[in-house]
């Protein structure tokens, strides 16, 4: 499936040592339960990958994210979100500080190149000490994501990947595989995970010995389709699907990420404005309780109209079957006074059929981020 | 033999490179070829910009940098660019089917880093020169691409080939 100028796979519809092609359903539900219950690998090397460096990099950095980046410690990571002058989000990622004047971020697979562009320009303009290189295609990135993730990674690296070395949200550099790489422990998929960044010309290689190092733990490739179920299942939005042209931060529930506090960013202004003036939508999760449309072949799709009393209130940006919580969910822009927790709503598919939905504040799957950090806490699954 | 990359990036990068006792490019967007005597062996030293260096040995190892003397503004970064060399005279027919550079001009600037567009995508390309490993009157290309838009260039290439 296309990604920006790159295509991936939507999914791997043979399974490892299995001759037998599945659906495509079926191949996506079972990359989804090994993520959930073992460990899956995925391609993300279309993300973007920007290093920059010098002593005002951390400064460029916190005028373009709406978060503080310069405070992170080295070693440490951070999810951020980037704005345009009008409030809009159009970008996120992690951001890495590798050392002092050293980060390392990424950037959407299609924002990469404007977002490169925008912080030259940026850095030029402002005139900071701030060296910038586009990594993209220099570096490969996987993620090796799941409950066994740790154990399959620990027969490739000498990193010491305990809780205690290597916590949640850390990032390390070190050998995998035998390649150069940088490792952040972040997971989009909701399950503890690692990013693995290595030169481009090692991927392949690396890729094969992580397979091959979970081939007895029930380690498989998925692809973007399982992703996407993954990430709803957590509540992780993507920009520019879950988003639109004039989403803010406060309507994408994401104004916890906003430090007003801090010196200038771009969109604080506007922020301030659209702050007053109030939400215009707001994006909330839903979870379908028509029997019949509990299915992947329901016919709601992204977007899918809200209606109310004839009006339009709002329309989905994500949906799919969840065959971990056994229901189909997604996330939907709602006018505001309708995007409230525990009332119903109902949407409308192509056919003018109606289907009626409780909304939910998401995350739906491991609100408390066990999961992720098994160390600390066991995850319930749910 | 697959050539090491390396890239050097910073204000100081140059006086980094030179510190190492090596020939750069005095100027931006040229290139000095080494041979194998100098110290890091044979390869070659492109400047692209004033303070960007594309560093390419015809050697497996990469070298070991002095560290005893960092400086403050001089990175080296990871280089997987996707390279390949244009012989022969049929690419100067078909290749303004897809660049618009006229590269007849490296004929009379033979060190000069073309930065263009080729394909609809980034290019650095380099006089290949005469010599041992281009024994041919022609004159031949050196490019570098993102990697993982190599396989789309080559195919392009290779159509512009086999369409002429």
């Amino acid at each position: 499936m296309p990604a920006g100028n790159w295509r991936r796979p939507a999914y791997y519809s043979t399974a490892p040592n299995d001759a037998q092609s599945l659906t495509a359903q079926q191949a996506i539900e079972e990359e989804v339960y090994s993520v959930r219950n073992a460990a899956g690998l995925i391609d993300v090397s279309t993300l973007g990958k920007i290093e920059l460096m010098g002593r005002d990099a951390g400064l460029l950095l916190d005028r373009v994210y709406v978060g503080m980046v310069s405070n992170l410690q080295a070693g440490r990571t951070r999810y951020a979100v980037m704005l345009d002058e009008a409030g809009t989000v159009i970008d996120d990622g992690v951001v890495s500080r590798i050392a002092d004047g050293r980060f390392y971020i990424t950037t959407t697979t299609g924002g990469s190149t404007a977002i490169y562009r925008e912080l030259q320009r940026r850095a030029a303009e402002w005139q900071l000490d701030c060296t910038l290189h586009n990594l993209t295609g220099h570096l490969a990135a996987m993620n090796l994501a799941g409950p066994l993730s740790r154990d399959i990674l620990a027969h490739c690296t000498d990193i010491p990947l305990d809780d205690a070395a290597f916590p949640y949200l850390a990032m390390r550099e070190g050998n995998v595989a035998g390649a150069a790489a940088r490792i952040a422990r972040v997971g989009f998929v909701g399950e503890l995970g690692f990013e693995i960044h290595v030169p481009f010309d090692r991927a392949q290689a690396v890729w094969s010995e992580l397979m091959l190092a979970g081939t007895g733990a029930g380690l498989r490739p998925f692809g973007v389709e399982a992703q996407r179920i993954l990430r709803l299942e957590k509540g992780h939005i993507i920009v520019g699907q879950d988003t639109d042209g004039v989403t803010n931060p406060f309507e994408a529930g994401l104004g916890r990420m906003v430090r007003k506090d801090k010196g200038f960013f771009i969109g604080q202004r506007s922020l301030s404005i659209l702050e007053k003036r109030g939400d215009r939508q707001r994006l909330i999760g839903f979870s379908l309780h028509t029997p019949q449309a509990q299915r992947s072949d329901s016919s709601l799709a992204e977007s899918s109209l809200a209606i109310k009393d004839g009006h339009i209130i709002g329309r989905i940006t994500s949906i799919a079957h969840s065959a971990t919580l056994d229901r189909t969910i997604g996330l939907a822009l709602l006018t505001p006074d309708h995007a409230i927790a525990g009332n119903n709503v109902r949407f409308r598919d192509d056919a003018g059929v109606m289907h009626v939905a409780t909304l939910v504040a998401p995350p739906f799957y491991d609100a408390g981020n066990a999961r992720q950090r098994p160390g600390l806490a066991q995850g319930t699954g749910t | 033999m697959t050539p090491t990359r390396l890239g050097f990036k910073g204000p100081d990068a140059p006086a980094l490179l030179e510190q190492q006792g090596l020939r750069i490019p005095t100027l931006p967007n040229r290139v000095v070829h080494w041979q194998a005597t100098e110290p890091w062996g044979s390869g070659r030293c492109l400047r692209q910009g004033s303070t960007e260096f594309l560093v390419e040995l015809d050697t497996r190892t990469a070298p070991q940098l002095s560290l005893n003397t960092p400086l403050p503004r001089a990175w080296t970064l990871v280089r997987s660019d996707h390279s390949l060399v244009l012989e022969g005279s049929a690419w100067r027919q078909s290749l303004p089917r897809i660049c618009s550079f006229d590269f007849d001009r490296l004929r009379d600037e033979p060190d000069l880093v073309v930065m263009t567009l080729m394909a609809g995508i980034s290019v650095t390309v380099i006089r290949e020169p005469p010599g041992a490993a281009n024994p041919s009157t022609d004159m031949a290309l050196r490019l570098w691409c993102d990697a993982s838009f190599s396989i789309y260039l080559q195919e392009c290439l290779r159509s512009l080939g086999e369409s002429r």
